[in-house]
């Protein structure tokens, strides 16, 4: 399922929660205003995909959450990555790494066969 | 185990499973809406730093939030499939809400389950009793014919053996008549104390007519019920099972009735007896029959006009109407027939007819008692309901935001609705059955207080109909409350709550209304239930303040029938019984030895018996007495004056000299004094009644013998030495517990008479009380309802204005600061709350106006419109109302002048 606005496809989204999380214990909203400051507001995330794709992650056993207070003294829950989700996070990397080369590859066809 | 409990665990074991599994996602959800809470207050932080009003960006954080709650919705249907997915999620959801707020769901739960316990008390008792149909076979053509008696008034006779002979041959109305008495016998069994037995004397069709077969042997056959036939005896089933342990083979076997052995040819099925106490219980006089129940056994009447001549009417007629006939034309023909049997017949003077369907003589006195009941029950479940919806709404405010937070999220209305009904159907739910449970322990402690004419109160049971009863009122009640928050939501401003600014506002303002307006209903509906339970309370007062001619206290009664078996009864020979009067005479001796015994007597009836009741003629005034009604007649020993604490008028009272060997005497009351000698001296005059002239020597103070609301009869009394009692009444007045006494009196009854079955055993301030009847059954409920109503609307009272105090903290600080004193500050909250009351109790008295119209029917001693009990009333409840105000009044007064600073 691709998200309407952004075209940004399902499996990528996961792919970026994943990588965010990865660095850093983040709330749901600090991970959507990282992915538009990352992207430079290519990518907006609408919380209609965010939150179901949250949730999909913690059923899978790559993230886990735990509610934590913010700097503004709010609470807040955070998501992190499980050791699974690392190695899920590598093997997704070295997935995209692939397919988006092919795909490059593949557009910056001139005609010439290789 | 009772099936009840039994079921009850089940039901218990299968909540407390469902509960867990439930609560296991209950958590989760719960987080879902913080986190979107924080995520959405994040954006709304970031657009206005951008510089957008405030609302606008509340809207655009929405906006881009775009609708996560409907998304995650569907995901989750999507992946449940199943539909029970939604509702689970809705009642995990409610959990949690009520989790929240423990106090709020106690309350509720409680409140409900004591409306809708009520209701399922009081539906079992109009279940058992009233709904279903009578147990025969096409039970609406059954009818009673009673005979009339112009003279005394009385409508509801019984019939003579003649009439009844008459009537059955020359109508062509009924399909089929039989005739019918109760009365009392000995049982002696061959091991055991002898034992009194309820029995029936019937025609041999009677079993027939009614439409009851037997369940083993054979029923009465026309040859059981010619005079002199061989004596034999049909069983009920109960008595059956519980002497015979229910075995067929009794059948056949002989056993001892009142010293006489009788052949049981049959068992009855315990139906059979349905009715017969509620004929004998409106009839104007009946026999020995003491009217408790069930018929132990049932015996042919082989009747005659030898023996029963056509001026004496002990027996009660049924008939089955025929196809073509209704209770119109039968009527009719019965009033052509007793018409002419009027003329025929000297003793029929002024004797008539009248048809009652079987179906009204039963019902008839406790109908409107039950539907007064229903409609008070179903008052207390409306102040209930008012109750919790006030609950709900003092509720509202405090989940405004969550309501405002899930609207935002994109939850629609129809969603919130069907979360909020399901909240309160698991309240009602809940409510529901923990009311069922109270219904069981009210019916335990209702059901002693019923009316002993009461039709089969031991149909009285929380079954299938009234548990489904029970379910319908539960969900409707749900469905209500469930409606009120949605309505309310629908009014919720999102913007203005999520900011938290929904306090002050006009909608805060319109909420407080409609509290205040559920207050005022609640209570002005209590205010009727309490007037016409006050009402009641006076009338049951006022019957118990009457002065019943003698005096209740103190004594033991025990109730007797001598066998003539044993005690020949040689009506040749009257009044010379010897065996009769050396019973009479060994008893008192004996009774009179046991330590703190001040008196005894012995009595054809007891006090509140009304006994029954005689032609008879003052001599030299013979064609006068024609027209008199008959007199109540009563023999008694001499010392019944000083055990009953009677008054003597005037002349002498009965004395120990008045035995056989001298003149006979009588003693008439005050009423027959002044119902056959006004302007004249009855001294000294001549009464002959039973065919014997007795001189009248004295006047007594007259004696309640219908119950203390009814009037006296007029009345004789004969000495016992010069009329023996065949059955009567051992009446001992003690000053020790007469528990205590009341072994020790049927040991010295047995000490005479081994084999005698002694019945009726208890105080007669008990007789007394139970004589009330209807009148105490309905009080005590309506009294109880009354208390239940009045409890809930001081408690909406209380809570009303503590949350109205709680939201002007601010003002009153303010007053405080300016020189408002704490007096003033507590008044503040009394004055709204008195206005309150005043309001309600206002009302309430106006309802109860029309109201107390129900009751009317019950009430003795006191008018509907009785302006003391309304005054007692008002004041109740107003006092009640201002105790009720006095913890928000003293939270009022400690409030701070420093809370006027405090920041909103």
């Amino acid at each position: 399922m691709a998200d309407e606005r952004t075209g940004m496809l399902q499996g990528t989204l996961e792919l970026l929660v994943l990588k965010i999380i990865s660095l850093e214990p983040m709330h749901g909203w600090g991970i959507t205003q990282r992915i538009e400051q990352l992207s430079e507001q290519v990518f907006q995330v609408n919380q209609g995909s965010l939150y179901p794709a949250l949730e999909r992650l913690t059923r899978g056993g790559w993230i886990r959450s735990e509610w934590r207070t913010t700097e503004s003294n709010r609470r807040a829950r955070y998501y992190e990555l499980t050791a699974a989700g690392r190695r899920r996070l590598v093997a997704e990397h070295g997935g995209w790494k692939r397919s988006s080369a092919a795909v490059n590859a593949i557009l910056a066809w001139n005609g010439a066969l290789p | 185990m009772t099936p009840f409990t039994d079921w009850w665990v089940r039901l218990r074991g299968a909540l407390v499973a469902a509960l867990a599994g439930v609560l296991a996602g209950a958590r989760r959800d719960r987080e879902h809406v913080d986190e979107a809470q924080f995520h959405l207050e994040m954006s709304a932080a970031r657009f206005e730093r951008q510089g957008v009003p405030r609302d606008e960006a509340w809207r655009r954080a929405r906006l881009a939030f775009g609708g996560a709650q409907q998304v995650r919705e569907q995901a989750r249907d999507a992946r449940g499939g199943e539909p029970f997915a939604t509702v689970a999620r809705d009642v995990r959801y409610a959990l949690r809400q009520l989790q929240h707020s423990p106090g709020f769901a106690l309350a509720a739960v409680i409140t409900l389950a004591l409306g809708i316990g009520a209701n399922t008390a009081l539906f079992s008792v109009f279940d058992g009793v009233l709904r279903r149909p009578l147990p025969f076979p096409a039970a609406d053509r059954l009818v009673i014919v009673w005979e009339t008696d112009r003279v005394s008034g009385t409508t509801r006779e019984p019939g003579s053996w003649p009439d009844y002979v008459d009537f059955a041959a020359e109508s062509r109305t009924m399909a089929s008549m039989a005739a019918f008495t109760g009365l009392e016998s000995n049982f002696t069994p061959a091991r055991g104390e002898p034992q009194r037995l309820a029995t029936m004397a019937v025609t041999h069709g009677y079993f027939a007519l009614m439409g009851v077969g037997t369940l083993h042997g054979r029923s009465m056959a026309a040859t059981d019920d010619v005079p002199g036939a061989a004596p034999v005896v049909v069983l009920g089933e109960r008595f059956w099972r519980a002497r015979f342990g229910g075995n067929p083979a009794v059948v056949g076997t002989t056993i001892r009735l009142d010293d006489a052995p009788r052949q049981v040819i049959g068992i009855v099925p315990a139906g059979a007896d349905f009715a017969v106490d509620q004929v004998h219980a409106r009839a104007a006089y009946h026999g020995p029959y003491s009217g408790v129940g069930d018929v132990d056994a049932w015996i042919p009447m082989q009747a005659s006009e030898a023996s029963y001549p056509r001026d004496t009417h002990p027996f009660f007629m049924v008939g089955r109407l025929s196809d073509r006939a209704s209770l119109a034309t039968a009527s009719d023909e019965f009033t052509r027939v007793a018409a002419r049997l009027e003329k025929d017949y000297r003793s029929n003077t002024g004797r008539g007819v009248l048809l009652e369907s079987l179906e009204d003589v039963v019902f008839a006195p406790v109908r409107p008692v039950i539907y007064l009941l229903l409609a008070a029950v179903a008052l207390v479940l409306l102040v209930a309901c008012v109750n919790v919806a006030n609950l709900l709404l003092a509720r509202g405010a405090a989940r405004a935001r969550e309501v405002a937070v899930r609207a935002a999220l994109g939850a629609s209305f129809s969603r919130l609705g069907q979360q909020f009904l399901v909240e309160s159907l698991l309240l009602s739910m809940v409510g529901g059955t923990l009311g069922v449970a109270l219904a069981w322990a009210a019916l335990r402690a209702l059901i002693p207080f019923l009316p002993s004419d009461v039709p089969r109160v031991d149909a009285v049971q929380i079954d299938a109909p009234v548990l489904l009863a029970t379910l319908a009122t539960s969900v409707l009640v749900g469905l209500a409350f469930g409606l009120l928050p949605t309505w309310q939501a629908l009014k919720v401003d999102v913007n203005d709550t999520l900011k938290g600014e929904g306090r002050g506002t006009s909608h805060g303002v319109t909420r407080r209304r409609l509290r205040e307006g559920l207050v005022v209903g609640e209570l002005a509906m209590s205010v009727m239930l309490v007037l016409c339970a006050g009402l009641m309370l006076r009338s049951v007062w006022s019957v118990l303040r009457v002065d019943p001619g003698f005096d209740a206290d103190g004594v033991l009664k025990a109730e007797f029938t001598l066998p003539a078996a044993r005690y020949p009864q040689d009506i040749k020979r009257f009044p010379d019984w010897p065996a009769t009067h050396a019973f009479t005479r060994e008893v008192l001796q004996r009774v009179r030895g046991i330590p703190g015994v001040e008196a005894a007597a012995i009595a054809s009836s007891h006090p509140l018996d009304a006994g029954f009741t005689n032609s008879f003629v003052v001599v030299g005034r013979e064609a006068e007495a024609r027209n008199w009604p008959e007199i109540s007649v009563r023999q008694v020993t001499p010392g019944y004056l000083a055990t009953m604490h009677g008054t003597l008028r005037r002349g002498r009272s009965l004395g120990d000299g008045d035995d056989a060997r001298a003149p006979l005497v009588a003693v008439i009351n005050e009423a027959a004094a002044r119902r056959y000698f006004e302007g004249r001296d009855p001294l000294g005059q001549d009464i002959r009644f039973w065919g014997i002239t007795r001189r009248i020597v004295g006047v007594v103070g007259d004696e309640h013998v219908r119950g203390p609301a009814e009037v006296a009869p007029p009345a004789v009394y004969a000495s016992v030495a010069q009329a023996p009692v065949v059955s009567g009444a051992l009446l001992v007045r003690s000053t020790r517990s007469l528990s205590e006494l009341a072994p020790q009196v049927q040991r010295v009854i047995w000490a005479v008479d081994p084999q005698l079955a002694i019945h009726g055993v208890e105080p007669l301030r008990e007789t007394l009380q139970a004589s009330l009847g209807s009148r105490r059954f309905t009080t005590v409920v309506l009294g109880a309802f009354a208390a239940l109503t009045l409890l809930l609307a001081l408690v909406g009272i209380h809570g009303v204005l503590s949350y109205s105090t709680s939201q002007r903290r601010r003002e009153i600080g303010i007053r405080l600061a300016l020189g408002a004193t704490r007096g003033d500050a507590a008044g503040l909250v009394v004055r709204g709350g008195v206005w309150l009351a005043a309001t309600g109790t206002a009302l309430g008295l106006l309802g109860a106006a029309a109201a107390s119209r129900l009751v009317t029917g019950l009430l003795f001693g006191v008018t509907r419109s009785d302006p003391v009990t309304y005054l007692a009333v008002a004041t109740l409840v107003l006092v009640a109302s201002v105790v009720a105000m006095t913890i928000p009044a003293l939270r009022a007064a400690r409030v701070a002048p420093t809370e006027a600073l405090r920041l909103e």
